[in-house]
């Protein structure tokens, strides 16, 4: 006889099956075997959106492996180690508040539009409020972007400038033109869109200079002005002329960290089986 | 009286019930590998290419398959096949692409960039139903 071997079968099943799913034993066929297994952990602190642990295997070949991942996990194997990877979609205890405006002013409003900034019959301007800014004071944001749905009138770019009220819980507006700026402001170029759509700027410097001031506190309210910054006559940022302040068409996204950690925990068995050298 | 094969590791009691103790335990089975081997797929840029394998099993069988995305890293990388960081090639997850079936199994490489690439691939075929 010229095969030999070694078989064994489930019970019931007949020692001569083909089926691989009723053998328990079959030295005709390798197995993976479990070389090691390991228990690892990746510990993401607040703002993380990565992290991983490695093994070394010391096998010096690339063995083949299981691990149970996470849907944006990933993990590889070298002739070295194994590399266990969780990744998270956004950091880790980020948070992101749309806030809703409260309040506008508007220095011009004609039929059928309000001016943003820029010169329409002279330099124009405006003015918004944010309440109940979820911000502790003094804590650093990750990012604060001003959202506001707007069109222009004219034929060229509208130049304007954007900037804080450096206040400490800016006041319901009167005529709010007046009030301090903060020392962060943009400098903006608008090219002429013949539509509504939705225009945004990063006004991060502008908030964080606010939330820094020392009377600063959690659920105060905030402010921005508007200012004409030399357009040419007649051209100019123009948002929709209602009767009531459209505060969905105006938003403000404050993107923050709070603290914390987590730790996640992967159970990595590694076979003896090479999958290269 | 039941039968089969017991070997117990080094200071452990073959009558023990923790399949931990075993080396070997005809109980328990072994993972047993019907078919394994590897290759590379090229795939054209901005572009995808499906590989398929054949095994023959008769049913769906569980498959273990490992990508070195970029050749000559010597990254091998387990499933699930997202796309990851510094990986310009990835395998697709889309399960009507990347999957087991009765008699092969295939999977879909997606290459996003603007150059022809190639990935080298090493499967495991397992004697035992991923899907009934």
């Amino acid at each position: 006889m010229s095969n030999y071997g070694m078989k064994v079968v489930e019970p019931g099943k007949n020692i001569t099956s083909k089926d691989p799913r009723d053998w328990i034993l079959n030295s005709d066929y390798p197995t993976l075997n479990i070389y090691k297994t390991y228990t690892g952990s990746i510990t993401l602190n607040a703002g993380d959106t990565t992290g991983y642990f490695e093994i070394e295997h010391h096998l010096g070949y690339t063995p083949a492996f299981l691990v149970h991942l996470g849907e944006t996990d990933s993990a590889y194997a070298t002739n070295t180690k194994i590399r266990v990877t969780c990744n998270l979609s956004t950091p880790y205890n980020q948070t992101t508040t749309r806030c809703y405006g409260d309040q506008a002013f508007w220095e011009h409003t004609a039929a059928g539009f309000h001016v943003i900034a820029g010169d329409s019959a002279g330099d124009r301007g405006s003015a918004l409020r944010f309440t109940d800014i979820p911000i502790l004071q003094g804590q650093d944001l990750d990012a604060a972007q001003l959202n506001y749905t707007l069109m222009t009138l004219g034929t060229h770019d509208v130049k304007f400038t954007v900037a804080g009220i450096d206040e400490d819980n800016t006041a319901e507006f009167g005529d709010p033109m007046g009030r301090t700026k903060t020392s962060a402001i943009n400098n903006k170029t608008q090219s002429q869109q013949g539509s509504f759509f939705g225009w945004s700027d990063n006004v991060l410097t502008q908030v964080q200079e606010i939330v820094d001031r020392f009377g600063w506190s959690s659920g105060n309210a905030l402010g921005f002005l508007f200012n004409d910054n030399g357009s040419e006559s007649n051209e100019c940022l123009i948002t929709r002329h209602t009767d009531n302040f459209n505060s969905e068409e105006i938003f403000l996204d404050l993107t923050y960290t709070t603290s914390g950690s987590i730790t996640y925990t992967y159970n990595l068995v590694v076979f003896e089986n090479k999958i290269a050298g | 009286m039941s039968t089969g094969i017991k070997i117990s590791k080094s200071g452990k009691s073959v009558t023990s019930t923790n399949p931990q103790d075993y080396i070997l335990n005809s109980k328990w089975g072994k993972i047993k590998i019907i078919k394994q081997g590897g290759g590379t797929q090229t795939v054209n840029a901005s572009t995808t290419a499906d590989t398929t394998i054949p095994h023959g099993a008769g049913f769906y069988p569980i498959v273990l398959l490992f990508v070195e995305q970029t050749p000559g890293a010597g990254r091998w990388y387990g499933v699930p096949f997202k796309e990851l960081s510094g990986e310009s090639v990835y395998i697709s997850s889309d399960l009507g692409f990347t999957s087991s079936g009765k008699n092969v199994f295939s999977f879909r490489t997606v290459n996003t960039t603007g150059d022809t690439k190639n990935i080298n691939y090493y499967y495991f075929v397992i004697g035992a139903t991923g899907h009934l």
